[in-house]
């Protein structure tokens, strides 16, 4: 078989079996792209994995592209992400069409709200675990204290510029997400990478 | 352009977003109160959805929430917007551009001479020899396999396990480091090692790459969310009073109801007609507004009015003032007189949405009339 075909197929067989986030991902991945395919090996599939974490974009579609790329160069990288992501495309567009035929009959609506409120249990879950994962030392804990300060400040108040003025674009702009995460990233390496040059010494 | 706007709302998640699709959630809450795509209510549905099919979760909250937006083409350009960062990303992660030779670095895999000795290639090492042309140096480390004789996969190479191939015709020949780790030109290689499952490097060298390439990456996503900022007041101030004439005009007379055809929405103030009267009703003067769409009823029968007016600089709070006075001024002229009339007053609804128009509902069902309006306005 063609090998970018190969790599378009076995990736959207990835993405098929892949339910929730990308951690889900990996013992599937570890079965076809390790054992049958022979790609990549065990220990090389862990690193992909972790520096798909710590890079922007999400870690299913990071991890693909890495092993794509490492395999076949950039066009397969592109074609291990679209294979990994075509599944999605189909299945959720044939979803949301169907449900916005649906959504408006009570009894789908009651369902609804029924599983929005697991949602927001199970979104809070991840957060517990995740918190738990990360927040080992004091300046995690302090970062993590500020910008969950900052992000409720920005959902509970809208700073609009006709009521604040300038102080409030500047506002608005200190709790968008993006600007939290810049600023989180720049304070983590200046905190971190100080600690790590006094043990140096 | 709402398909070129969807691609880049997605493709700043995807950047901004490091780590699973639980990353993604703020940015979308965040997307949604910008753009009025979809509300935190359609968004948790969008989570439950995402959360129980098949796929990645991010890429099933891009395609819905693209599909929400802007049907199966928006879907399409929502993913591609999402997964650009993370293709571009590593791609530029991989590839050294070091001396115009570019060098895969990583683990050694599938397809290399070293496959299956647990090495790592490093590409920074890679440059130019103005003799041979160009070369391709590969460090090589594995403590463990580390025997003498080299790895088990036969290629020549020191006790260290380091060794420098020679790119050339089918050719890859092994030369070896000094004991003391220095290169025979005595230029000191950067070695990278795993050695207890991290990863290091001897030397400084390669620090400077790495530090360089995070320091370019922040750079990159600042600048982005610099320019998603300035775009989101940018847009407003980009129209003409005559653009937002029509488009109030425009946004009324569709989603008013019947009332707009008894009351046909005015935008000027002229002689001989009532559009004098009708500013005096609302408390509003005409050079405080750049510019207005009024669709009102003079009679006092009726609770109807569908204002949306782009204050003059600095008068949005004169203009909402005004409304909010008008507002108050019904309820308590209907309050003795008529009972759903002044639910109607009572319900009204007055905001200033994000472009900077004051936008007044006061009709009857007026939360869906509010949503349309406000759509059609943003749209436009």
């Amino acid at each position: 078989m063609n090998i970018y075909l190969d790599l378009f197929l076995t990736f959207a067989k990835v993405g098929v079996c892949t339910f929730g986030g990308g951690y889900a991902m990996l013992p599937i991945l570890q079965r076809e792209v390790v054992e049958k395919k022979g790609w990549a090996t065990d220990e090389e599939l862990t690193d992909y994995f972790a520096v798909g974490q710590c890079t922007p974009g999400i870690i299913a579609v990071n991890t693909a592209t890495f092993i794509g790329y490492k395999y076949r160069g950039i066009p397969g990288g592109v074609l291990a992400t679209l294979g990994v992501v075509f599944p999605s495309l189909v299945i959720i567009t044939a979803i949301a069409a169907f449900l916005s035929n649906f959504a408006d009959i009570p009894v789908v609506q009651h369902a609804l709200a029924g599983i929005n409120a697991a949602v927001v249990a199970l979104i809070a879950s991840s957060v517990v675990k995740l918190g738990k994962s990360t927040l080992k030392n004091g300046a995690a804990i302090t970062i993590f204290l500020c910008v969950l300060a900052l992000a409720v400040t920005g959902n509970l108040a809208n700073f609009d510029t006709g009521a604040y003025g300038a102080l409030g674009t500047v506002l608005d702009a200190l709790t968008s997400p993006a600007v939290l995460i810049v600023l989180a990233g720049i304070v983590g390496f200046l905190l971190y990478g100080r600690k790590k040059g006094g043990e140096g010494k | 352009m709402i398909y070129l706007r969807l691609f880049f709302e997605f493709a700043k998640v995807g950047l901004f977003a490091v780590g699973g699709g639980l990353a993604t959630i703020p940015f979308l809450q965040d997307m949604g109160a910008r753009t009025g795509w979809f509300t935190n209510a359609d968004l948790t549905t969008m989570i439950a959805v995402s959360e129980s099919t098949p796929g990645p979760m991010g890429v099933n909250m891009a395609t819905y929430v693209g599909f929400h937006t802007g049907g199966l083409l928006g879907a399409v350009l929502a993913t591609l917007g999402l997964i650009a960062p993370s293709v571009i990303g590593p791609a530029s992660c991989f590839h050294c551009p070091h001396r115009r030779r570019r060098t895969v670095c990583g683990p050694v895999g599938a397809g290399d001479h070293w496959r299956g000795c647990g090495a790592y290639l490093h590409g920074p090492l890679a440059r130019r020899d103005p003799m041979r042309g160009s070369v391709r140096v590969y460090a090589l480390y594995s403590p463990e396999k580390a025997a003498p004789g080299g790895f088990h996969c036969g290629r020549r190479c020191d006790r260290r396990g380091v060794s420098i191939l020679r790119e050339g015709p089918r050719r890859a020949v092994g030369k070896k480091f000094k004991k003391d780790g220095t290169f025979f030109r005595n230029r000191r290689p950067t070695v990278w090692r795993t050695r207890r499952g991290s990863i290091k490097s001897e030397n400084g060298g390669s620090h400077f790459m790495k530090k360089a390439l995070s320091l370019a990456l922040a750079l990159a996503m600042t600048v982005a969310a610099l320019a998603g900022c300035s775009g989101k007041s940018g847009g407003a101030a980009a129209k003409t009073p005559e653009e937002l004439t029509k488009l109030y005009t425009d946004a009324i007379t569709a989603n008013g109801g019947e009332a707009v055809e008894y009351n046909p929405v005015v935008t000027e103030v002229k002689e001989g007609d009532d559009s004098a009267m009708l500013l005096e009703f609302l408390g509003l003067k005409a050079e405080d507004m750049t510019a207005f769409g009024i669709s009102m009823s003079l009679m006092n029968v009726n609770a109807y009015a569908i204002a949306a007016i782009m204050p003059a600089e600095g008068k949005a709070d004169t203009v909402k003032e005004a409304l909010q006075t008008y507002k108050e001024s019904q309820m308590t002229s209907f309050e003795m007189y008529l009972a759903d009339q002044y639910d109607i007053a009572k319900n009204a609804k007055l905001e200033i949405l994000e472009d900077g128009t004051v936008l007044l509902v006061m009709c009857a069902d007026q939360d869906t009339v509010y949503d349309a309006i406000v759509k059609a306005i943003q749209a436009g």
